[in-house]
């Protein structure tokens, strides 16, 4: 560990906390394949920091959020949360229960749908303008299932809930995309404590990654958060189509070829 | 629905509580680095365990645990203000979510 690896890992951090608040995803899927793939850290390494860089972009990104926007629906957040942290809990017993390949191919085939829901909604140019703020009670109440699964199937195959809650908090709950990416970045600090709790248990977390990691996440995600107030709806929608179908590919391809599973 | 204040004060709680805890670890841990005494294995337990450089090695897992803990924080003074100003389903939505929190991580930490 030198000077310069810590500034590697900070400026890693920067683009994913950036990313992170921008599409309400937490960081991670841009931070672990960086610090895995770029910096050679081992797998359960990245994870654990991957975790780290999850709460800084919550907290980085809903600080900004709430003191100076009102994207962030609180009271549906706490209520979606209970459910979805509920069925990431029931996911993650059940985990082994279930066949981890199906399950891949099963979650990379609702993520292509999620993008094509995302994708149809771009047609219609005004719809973040006439959605409801915040979301009709009646729609609140019969989306908590969708939430549940969402929860169990993240828990299942241990990833981060952003790629499907913000496509659920937009396209069911009918939140414009801004107040769903915002919404979700709220929820995901408190998603990624116990597992970190569990990778610190394992003594898995190494603070020399995970402090600059998460210096260079939450200066992101204080500018991510501040573009998400600034850039086109349009815009943002169009990236996270993007994002999920990479997302959708790779967990494919884990499951067609068995790895991960 | 929440008010501006609430608003305000939610996000200043989510904003300094991690600011803290990152620039507190991001110091001692240039200054660790400075002078030469980071650990090769730098896990959080071996920044509170007794020995050369014990302050710095004790903030750098501090300011870690200050992150993590942050949103739990927010989670209760909302909590705590439901119960204040009477509005029950929230306080009980908040407390549902702490105690929900609290058994994953007993979870975790018994699985790890």
């Amino acid at each position: 560990m030198n000077g310069a690896f810590v500034l590697y890992v900070f400026a890693g951090g920067l683009g994913s906390g950036l990313l992170g608040a921008l599409m309400g995803l937490g960081g991670a899927i841009v931070a672990i394949p960086y610090l895995n793939l770029l910096l050679a850290v081992p797998m359960h390494a990245a994870a654990a920091c991957g975790l780290v860089s999850t709460l800084a972009t919550s907290c980085g990104a809903s600080g900004r959020n709430l003191c100076q926007s009102d994207l962030v629906e609180v009271d549906a957040a706490l209520l979606i949360q209970l459910f979805t942290a509920a069925g990431s809990l029931a996911g993650g017993l059940l985990a082994g229960a279930i066949h981890g390949p199906t399950l891949q191919i099963l979650f990379a085939v609702m993520l292509l749908y999620g993008s094509v829901e995302v994708g149809r909604s771009l047609r219609r140019r005004d719809i973040d303008d006439v959605l409801a703020r915040p979301p009709e009670a009646a729609r609140l109440q019969t989306s908590l299932a969708f939430f549940f699964g969402a929860g169990v199937v993240c828990g299942l195959l241990g990833v981060g809930g952003g790629l499907m809650v913000v496509p659920l908090l937009h396209l069911f709950l009918r939140l414009p995309f801004k107040a769903a990416a915002a919404t979700s970045n709220f929820m995901m600090g408190l998603t990624a404590i116990p597992a970190l709790i569990a990778y610190i248990g394992r003594g898995d977390l190494d603070l020399a990654l995970a402090i600059p990691l998460a210096a260079g996440v939450w200066l992101g995600a204080r500018l991510g958060a501040f573009l998400l107030q600034q850039l086109r709806s349009r815009l943002l929608k169009i990236m996270f189509i993007g994002l999920l179908v990479l997302s959708a590919a790779q967990m494919a391809l884990q499951g067609l070829t068995g790895v991960g599973g | 629905m929440m008010s501006g204040r609430e608003n305000d004060v939610l996000g200043r709680i989510f904003q300094w509580g991690s600011a803290a805890g990152i620039g507190v670890a991001f110091a001692s841990l240039l200054s660790l680095l400075i002078r030469g005494g980071l650990p090769a294995d730098f896990s959080l337990a071996a920044a509170f365990a007794p020995g050369a450089h014990f302050a710095e090695r004790f903030l750098c897992g501090a300011g870690i645990l200050l992150l993590a803990a942050t949103p739990l924080i927010g989670l209760g003074w909302l909590g705590l203000r439901a119960v204040r100003d009477g509005r029950h389903r929230r306080a009980r939505l908040a407390a549902a979510l702490f105690a929900l929190c609290l058994t994953a991580a007993l979870i975790a930490s018994r699985g790890a």
